[in-house]
């Protein structure tokens, strides 16, 4: 069974002491394994706090990030894409100080929308930087995650497919795909087929729905999604994230453009994403466990 | 009234002048489609006299698209921007009277554009005013205008039809309809079909769009209950196609719509799949929602 989380922006808009101990808390309580800590800035990343309310609530931690217009490695302006580079080395860094082994999101260009199409020899930059950082990555123990997300958050991968491309590319073991299901279902033609042959370079999974509130509620084929993971052997981490501005403090909700309110209770939100992801997971799990199991029919 | 399929003029070209407009209707009539849906980017650069001409002469019908723009916004807090943004408004509803549209929709409640903030409750009272006055020049005009809910990134305001409605029923207007889109509400809506059932009264024209906006028919979007909810809901109103790709566009709209993917790279091929797939999905709800 794989490990499962949530995401800390389900619980908090920051990362402070107290943010800390709160998410971290209240985690554990709804049952979740796991904590995706994000990291907005890594000399804010409070790393001796976040292992001692790791160690306190019993929790394992997944790190994620996402770049920025000023720091972006996709920028054709060598000092943008430098700044890009240097903050993914510091978060690499952080995310081993603060005891997680994976970091994932959108590294491979600013989270925002994008007014042009990427310039040519985009790919082939961020493939180089992407090499370097996996070089990193491995020195400090970690992996590190290229998140495809939709066409209003990336110009540069949208898809699975485009980030298994770029992990294939570099070739490094550090590196891996990172999907997450609010994004496929604006950007994938057929989810199952897409793990199926992406498999092998899947490192982390974000289940969110297709409005980013409560799980079931919207139009994410869930048991399509689950079934595929499952049936492709995925054993990574498993994490539930939505967002809401009843959370989030303004500069958050607006950069994710959470304009309404899907919930406001964090604990209540939380909770039935638990009991819905291992009901699909046990779904699927009976699924492929029947296929197996059908009796074999005599050749007519 | 009986549903027409439409292609947006997107799908052919975003450079729409007397050449453009007179091949896009030509190659939209021989594929079948009965409408075509116009996109006014500026309706003081719209060319009205070619585009009446090029449908006169293939018989197509027309519909029009619109979507405000950050200084032209009638949701601003600065009263000029917002005074502009509603004369906007109403050019295009006498534009769509000029070249006897029936309606003009889409963004018409705010800007095509990345909010930095939510609205506030006086901006929703702003527009619906607005929507008031612009609900009687429609009917002065003989016309209608749309509201089209779209996604979180594209607008703020409007992103379910549930927002919309409730915006109509604050302007009180006769003359205002919702104009549904898939690829949207495919992001934005809980339950498609509840909400479509729900707001069956307000509903005007449909735009249907893959969840990728590729190629209709080729993502994970289920049409199929779409199409049988509409038709459950007893909508008779007109569907047009939004297949997008980089290939027949502009650099700024590319950027615009945030196509970053070819989808395809013939316009005539991709209108054609996807009237087939209109035809199909409507033929097969009627067949499965009709009392018999």
């Amino acid at each position: 069974m794989p490990l499962l989380g949530i995401h800390a922006l389900v619980w908090v808009t920051q990362w402070t002491e107290a943010d800390i101990s709160r998410a971290c808390a209240a985690t554990a309580e709804a049952g979740y394994d796991l904590i995706e800590a994000v990291i907005f800035d890594p000399a804010e990343a409070r790393p001796e706090a976040t292992a001692r309310a790791l160690s306190a609530s019993g929790l394992s931690a997944v790190t994620g990030m996402a770049l920025n217009p000023g720091a972006d490695i996709s920028s054709p302006d060598p000092a943008i894409a430098a700044a890009g580079e240097r903050l993914i080395a510091d978060a690499i860094l952080a995310t081993r100080d603060m005891g997680s082994r994976l970091l994932g999101g959108v590294t491979h260009c600013a989270m925002h929308r994008y007014a042009h199409a990427a310039a040519p020899g985009t790919l082939s930059r961020v493939a180089d930087c992407y090499a370097r950082l996996a070089e990193r990555a491995e020195t400090a123990g970690i992996r590190l995650g290229i998140e495809a997300v939709n066409r209003y958050e990336s110009n540069v991968i949208n898809t699975l497919d485009d980030a298994a491309a770029m992990v294939r590319r570099v070739g490094s073991p550090a590196l891996f795909a990172h999907i997450d299901s609010f994004h496929m279902n604006i950007e994938e033609h057929d989810i199952a087929e897409s793990i199926a042959r992406n498999i092998n370079v899947i490192g982390h999974v974000h289940v969110g729905e297709s409005h980013r509130g409560y799980l079931g509620s919207g139009s994410v084929d869930f048991p399509t999604f689950f079934r595929a993971l499952l049936r492709a052997g995925y054993d990574g981490p498993i994490v539930f994230e939505a967002f809401s501005p009843a959370v989030l403090n303004g500069g958050v909700a607006d950069a994710l453009a959470a304009w309404t309110t899907h919930w406001t209770d964090s604990a209540d939100l939380a909770q039935k994403a638990l009991t819905f992801m291992q009901a699909e997971l046990a779904g699927a799990g009976h699924a492929l466990q029947h296929k197996a199991a059908l009796p074999r029919r005599e050749n007519r | 009234m009986t549903s027409k399929f439409g292609v947006h003029s997107l799908v052919f070209t975003s450079d729409w002048n007397a050449v453009t407009a007179a091949a896009a209707c030509q190659t939209a009539h021989e594929i079948g489609f009965d409408l075509i849906e116009v996109l006014i980017s500026d309706p003081t650069q719209l060319n009205v006299a070619a585009t009446a001409r090029a449908a006169r002469d293939t018989g197509i019908g027309l519909r029009l698209g619109m979507a405000l723009s950050p200084d032209s916004d009638i949701s601003s807090p600065d009263p000029e921007v917002a005074a502009r943004g509603e004369a906007t408004v109403a050019r295009c509803l006498e534009i769509a009277a000029d070249l006897q549209a029936p309606a003009v929709s889409g963004i018409t409640y705010a800007a095509f554009n990345s909010y930095v903030a939510p609205p506030t409750e006086a901006q929703r009272d702003q527009v619906a005013q607005a929507l008031t006055r612009l609900d009687a020049r429609a009917g002065e005009l003989g016309v209608r205008l749309g509201i089209e809910p779209v996604n979180r990134y594209e607008s703020y305001m409007v992103n379910t039809l549930d927002q919309g409605a409730d915006l109509i029923r604050r302007a009180g207007g006769r003359n205002l309809f919702l104009h549904l889109d898939t690829f949207h509400m495919n992001i934005e809506e809980s339950d498609i079909a509840a909400a479509i059932q729900r707001n069956a009264a307000l509903l005007g024209y449909v735009h249907l769009a893959d969840n990728h906006r590729g190629l209709l028919g080729t993502g994970t979007f289920d049409l199929k209950g779409c199409f049988r909810a509409l038709c459950a809901a007893g909508y008779d109103g007109d569907y047009t196609v939004e297949s997008f790709s980089p290939a027949p566009l502009a650099a700024d709209l590319v950027g615009g719509l945030r196509l970053w993917r070819r989808a395809w790279e013939r316009p005539a091929e991709a209108a054609r799949i996807a009237l087939a797939a209109m035809r199909q999905g409507l033929v097969e709800a009627r067949g499965a929602t009709d009392i018999w």
